[in-house]
């Protein structure tokens, strides 16, 4: 009798479960904020008084969320091309004129995305310069749980970079901070370049060139640099592109040995006068000496133990 | 029969798991190169001058401005993303004494983008919305601050903080027993990089986990506070 209650409960939990599963599914969303932005980057070059509108695309991938725009300056905050945003009011205040967009929060649903046009107007009498600017779209938190909690808020940016020129002309001037390699190193270690290049000008530019390194008795490796904006008074470190894939300056692993003569060549924006260097490195097989020099050593130990 | 239904059962709770509706396509294209959709330059007054893999030629005096678009070394715009899962990090009941841990996940995809960085602060300690009452951040074991991490394994140590484990995370963040207090807007602390690459990344993934021990002093209460997370591309 038991055995057979027990069956009839069984059998009724599997019809329960058998009716969950034939209900059309109930969206099961993760706790997760998903947002992207494009494009990542905007590059002007405007006239003071003039406008224009950009278009920034903001796309919910996540749950339903609330989303606003702001924009804030920027200053460079690394030799990496990394942003340290300036969010205090005065800051934002400043440029509050330069300008307009919809600030209002928009409830963007899942999958849905949202365009907001954002149209820049600088001023007839600003001063001819560059302006870097952020555009954030930042999500609205709810903090009211009646549990022990933190609320991760999610922003996302893209950058706009403004170069305010009458002629759209104006001066760019290159400085090779750094371009170093080891001087000499094991036939096994990779040889890795270092590119610092800064901007003493007036304006952001993209340095266009190549290392190009040459072994003396041997075959010529030709590394691109990829063209990354130097921002005005800043300076950055340059990595290298194959195809669209940004990589390190690295001379592709192999054993090395002899003379590496490397010489860096690059022009501002692609166009102008070369700005040139030349490195050398020399690449040594120690760790083989040093293997060989043990092994002689502990051979003679052996003999000298054993006669 | 029995063994019939069970295995029914089980195989079928074995079917049961959560579809994840939420649909992350990361590398969708966007714009290609020359072509519109986000990023569209317009204007009413001038004619559109929008240049991808070019070199400034100089303004056009009819439009008055050039734009590019993107990353000229990349022929297509790839929009940049970034996740937080969940958005909710519980504590429960904090007990003195007891640290309490949560954790959540950072993703990020610049494949448009040369790097990226993200940088995290919080709007105040933990706090009793009602009161004063605050649990400070940590000091560590012996000590941390917004840009070193420090042991923090004591149980009488108390404060809230954070770890970063997984890719492009800082590198004080050496295991996880290392944790950093999160940077205090309200005593006007700047955000500090918890994630950060000067690569293109597709799907950088992190772990930020959270951390929070009280003493036996510690007024009773319901404490909570927001944590701002901004993703950035590079330059």
């Amino acid at each position: 009798m038991t055995k057979h209650k027990f069956q009839i409960g069984l059998v009724i939990a599997f019809t329960y479960l058998l009716v969950h599963l034939l209900i059309p599914p109930v969206s099961v969303r993760a706790q997760e904020v998903s947002l992207s932005i494009a494009p990542p980057l905007t590059e002007i070059t405007i006239q003071p008084g003039r406008s224009y509108t950009q278009i920034i695309t903001v796309k919910n991938d996540g749950i339903p969320v609330t989303i606003s725009a702001k924009i804030f300056p920027f200053v460079p905050f690394d030799r990496q091309g990394h942003v340290e945003l300036i969010e205090d009011q005065n800051s934002v205040n400043a440029f509050s004129g330069w300008f307009f967009f919809d600030p209002s929060p928009i409830p963007l649903a899942p999958t849905r995305s949202h365009d907001f046009y954002v149209k820049i107007t600088p001023p007839a009498g600003a001063e001819e310069k560059d302006y870097y600017f952020t555009f954030i779209a930042e999500v609205k938190n709810d903090n009211s749980l009646g549990i022990n909690s933190s609320q991760a808020q999610a922003r996302i940016g893209t950058n706009i970079l403004v170069r305010l020129s009458k002629d759209g002309n104006p001066q760019k001037k290159a400085s090779l901070v750094e371009f170093s390699a080891p001087k000499i190193i094991d036939s096994f270690s990779a040889l890795s370049y270092k590119v610092l290049i800064g901007n003493s000008g007036y304006s952001f530019f993209k340095p266009v060139g190549k290392i190009t390194i040459d072994q003396v008795f041997g075959s010529t490796t030709t590394l691109n640099l990829t063209p990354l904006n130097i921002l005005v008074g800043g300076s950055r470190e340059i990595t290298c592109i194959q195809g669209e894939v940004l990589i390190p300056c690295k001379l592709p692993g192999r054993f090395l040995i002899g003379i590496y003569r490397a010489n860096l060549s690059f022009t501002i924006d692609g166009s102008g006068e070369s700005i040139e260097k030349q490195i050398y490195t020399i690449a040594f097989p120690f760790s083989i000496i040093l293997g060989l020099i043990t092994i002689f050593i502990i051979y003679r130990i052996i003999k000298k133990l054993t006669s | 029969m029995l063994k019939f239904t069970l295995g029914l059962i089980a195989s079928l709770l074995g079917t049961v798991h959560a579809q994840a509706v939420i649909q992350s396509p990361n590398y969708v294209i966007q714009m290609p190169n020359l072509n519109s959709g986000a990023g569209i330059p317009t204007s009413s007054h001038y004619g559109m001058s929008a240049t991808i893999g070019q070199t400034a030629q100089g303004l056009a005096t009819s439009s008055g401005y050039l734009v590019k678009t993107g990353f000229q070394y990349i022929y297509s715009i790839i929009p940049f993303s970034f996740t937080i899962s969940p958005i909710s990090i519980n504590f429960g009941d904090l007990l003195p004494q007891t640290p309490a841990s949560a954790s959540g996940t950072l993703t990020v995809s610049s494949g448009g983008a040369g790097g990226y960085e993200v940088k995290a602060s919080e709007n105040n300690p933990l706090k009793v919305s009602s009161s004063a009452s605050t649990i400070p951040n940590t000091n560590c074991d012996t000590s941390c601050t917004n840009t070193t991490a420090g042991v923090w394994s004591s149980t009488s140590r108390y404060g809230f903080g954070f770890n970063m484990s997984g890719q492009d995370i800082p590198a004080d963040f050496s295991d996880l027993t290392y944790y950093r207090p999160f940077a205090d807007r309200a005593s006007s602390e700047s955000p500090q990089v918890v994630m950060s690459s000067i690569y293109v990344g597709r799907a950088r993934q992190s772990t930020v986990t959270y951390k929070v021990n009280i003493s036996g002093t510690q007024p009773a209460g319901i404490y909570n506070n927001i944590i701002t997370f901004t993703a950035i591309p590079s330059y």
